[in-house]
């Protein structure tokens, strides 16, 4: 049934133009389609190259936050123990665009209810002017953010600023310093370290301990206002490793208000200020002595008269009018002794102990506020001897920290430093005495407390050994009579001494309990025994009992030649 | 060739429709992660402010005044400062002579040689342990939450 199929159809042959008109139409399609392939292959290798080989090159349009970035640009500053003293707050800053505000008296008024403390007619005014961008209130506490949040007018908006905050207040503040309101750093370590506290990632741990310097700044506060003194001034050193444990001056402000900080406040009197030590430098004087052997602890002077020289008459303050002991010039004092002392070592020798000691330049502290000694330009055998009971040469209370501590400490020299030192990282210092006069200064220093002018230091159980110092201010050619530099600098304990402690008073006047007088031993003294009471405790220090075996390695024996008098032979 | 046309098509609205899907998956969660960041730095911003306020709050000068208006504290005088040692010293012949205060002591033996007396240690150590018993609920809660 099926017939057969369809034969195929005959192949149309096309000859002749038209022909060729086919051929190349065929081959322009060809030529069009290549074209394209290889457009699309470029196009295709592109994606793939694209999305699987380069996604870094493509803008992301937000990232992750790394886990220790941090957000605010200035580094925290800790105090040795990590309490916080000086941070970066992001703070909100208040301001309004005045077209948009309906009822500017209104708002100024509500503004007010939130903001208690602000002039509601300055900011009324401020609301009425025709700008489109008023600042109100910079700085506000997340508190008074919120309670302006919620009064819920229209016009007023926050602007994001970090500002420096200190929420210890006018605690260590001349240590610290502070910073303006772009946070630049004006004074202080925010000053010194201002750059690499802009970039540092991590906080910077200083080496003050915020206990330590309350207790000194508390105790000199209250000891400047009983003696009615212009100023205070103390400072607490590990002898060890030349860390500042605390610093004080006083009267001290409050770096949160850096409009309000008088140049007079800003004024640092551990480092900056410059002041005849008076008859604390003596310490210097007898280590130098004993150092360079002109003298023994048996040796001594004849101090019964006093010594003339050009127009000044040097006398003692307690006078004994006698031969003298050095463990007795040094406890009572004696201004003659001392001077006697230098002269035996001569002028060279005492210019290079006290160049050696750090006292003829600034201290190299990590402050930009360190004042330079006031030294004689020709040293004299006249300031030789002035300088030996620490008249003449003018030096910071810093200083006088520095080399007490090379001192008492085994007689190594050690640049104080404000930055925590790791225990394993403390520098080698350099040797300024020899262990065995160091030895002999810590029971001279413990003799002044125990039978001497320090005996308000005492501190039961911390064994404290220091030396009292009084000096008449200068003032202009002269010294003032009544103004004194009343100042104690003390270490403990002094079997093994740790921390050198000073504290100094600026125009102390005496009361009643002082009987009038204003000098070191009544007025400075009691605040290092204070101090030393409080903070030994704190610092780790358990008190020792002061057993007489105690009292034998730390005694002197006082050689007598005048036996004018029955002798105890040991203090 | 018309199956091949189909099977390209259907490949192409899958692959369009994939990449829409992706795309808009991967807009989430970079909205996501903005807004986590956004919030990560409020409670950065946040700490930052409590941390300064503890510091403000632990002010040492305030603490002083609260503890001596509130606590009655006052600073240490050396006499109050006792070794372990003479602390222990000092109780030992207490224990001998009143009511038995250790079940050691309780059972234990007379106290015949008074070397024995002075050497309390072992005598601490089973209140020591009791001591722990209360603490012990707290440290699991603690360690739950964790």
């Amino acid at each position: 049934m099926i017939g057969k199929r369809q034969a195929p159809p005959e192949k149309i042959r096309i000859e002749g133009d038209r022909k060729t008109a086919i051929e190349t139409g065929r081959n322009r399609l060809m030529v069009a389609g290549a074209l394209f392939t290889a457009a699309f292959a470029v196009i295709g290798i592109r994606v793939v190259d694209v999305s699987v080989f380069s996604d870094n090159s493509e803008p992301r349009y937000t990232r992750s936050i790394a886990k220790d970035e941090k957000h605010t640009g200035r580094a925290d500053i800790v105090d040795r123990n990590g309490v916080l003293m000086a941070t970066s707050l992001n703070t909100a800053s208040l301001f309004a665009n005045p077209r948009l505000v309906l009822d500017p008296e209104q708002a100024a008024i509500r503004l007010a209810t939130a903001l208690p403390g602000i002039n509601v007619k300055a900011i009324e005014k401020k609301l009425r002017s025709d700008r489109g961008f008023v600042w109100l209130k910079r700085h506000l506490t997340p508190r008074q953010q919120y309670a302006v949040n919620r009064l819920g007018i229209p016009a007023l908006n926050f602007q994001r600023e970090a500002r420096r905050m200190y929420p210890l207040g006018p605690l260590a503040s001349h240590a610290l310093g502070f910073t303006d309101i772009d946070n630049k750093g004006l004074s202080g370590i925010e000053r010194y370290f201002d750059k690499e506290l802009r970039t540092r990632q991590d906080n910077m741990a200083l080496s003050i301990d915020v206990r330590v310097q309350h207790v000194l700044e508390h105790e000199l506060g209250t000891a400047m206002k009983k003696f009615s003194a212009i100023g205070a001034a103390g400072l607490v050193m590990d002898v060890n490793t030349g860390e500042i444990l605390a610093m004080s001056s006083l009267p001290s402000f409050d770096p949160n208000q850096p409009g309000a900080i008088d140049k007079d406040l800003r004024f640092n009197r551990t480092t900056l200020g410059v002041y005849e030590m008076g008859s604390t430098f003596k310490i210097f004087t007898t280590a130098m002595a004993l150092d360079a052997g002109t003298v023994s602890l048996r040796g001594g002077y004849d101090a019964t008269n006093p010594i003339r020289i050009a127009r000044f008459t040097i006398r003692d303050f307690h006078a004994k009018k006698r031969w003298l002991s050095v463990p007795e010039i040094f406890m009572y004092s004696s201004n003659i002794g001392t001077v006697k002392m230098a002269l035996d070592v001569g002028i060279s020798g005492h210019r290079n102990f006290l160049t050696n000691i750090g006292m003829m330049k600034p201290v190299g502290i990590e402050l930009s506020e360190t004042g330079a000694p006031l030294a004689p330009n020709r040293w004299r055998e006249i300031n030789s001897m002035t300088i030996s009971f620490g008249h003449g040469l003018a030096v910071s209370p810093l200083h006088l920290v520095a080399g007490v501590s090379a001192m008492v400490n085994g007689g190594i020299y050690r640049t104080p430093t404000l930055v925590r030192r790791d225990p394993s990282d403390v520098p080698v210092g350099k040797r300024v005495v020899t262990a065995e006069t160091s030895a002999k200064m810590r029971r001279l220093m413990r003799l002044v407390v125990k039978n001497g002018t320090g005996r308000n230091a005492a501190a039961p159980g911390f064994l404290v050994g220091g030396k009292t110092g009084t000096a008449e201010k200068v003032s202009g050619r002269g010294y003032k009579k009544k103004a004194l530099i009343s100042s104690f600098v003390a270490a403990f304990p002094m079997h093994k001494p740790r921390y050198v402690v000073l504290a100094m008073l600026d125009e102390a006047k005496g009361t009643k309990e002082t009987f009038g007088y204003a000098t070191g031993g009544w007025v400075a003294a009691p605040v290092v025994g204070a101090v030393v009471r409080r903070i030994a405790p704190v610092l780790g220090l358990r008190p020792i009992k002061e057993t007489d075996a105690v009292h034998e390695s730390l005694a002197i024996e006082i050689s007598d030649k005048s036996a004018r008098e029955p002798r105890v032979a040991s203090h | 060739m018309r199956r091949s046309t189909l099977l390209w098509s259907i490949l192409a609205v899958s692959v369009v429709i994939g990449l829409f899907v992706v795309k808009h998956r991967v807009q989430n969660l970079e909205d996501r992660l903005h807004a986590l960041n956004a919030e990560i730095i409020t409670d950065r911003d946040a700490i930052q402010v409590m941390q300064a306020e503890w510091s403000y709050l632990n002010q040492p000068a305030r603490l002083e005044a609260l503890s001596k208006r509130l606590l009655g504290m006052d600073a240490p005088v050396s006499a109050q400062t006792v070794s372990m040692r003479e602390l222990l010293d000092r109780s030992a012949p207490e224990q001998t002579d009143t009511t038995p205060l250790t079940e050691i002591a309780a059972t234990g033996k007379p106290a015949a040689k008074p070397a024995q007396a002075r050497k309390p240690a072992p005598a601490r150590a089973p209140p020591a342990a009791a001591d722990d018993d209360w603490l012990k609920p707290i440290l699991a809660k603690l360690k739950k939450s964790q």
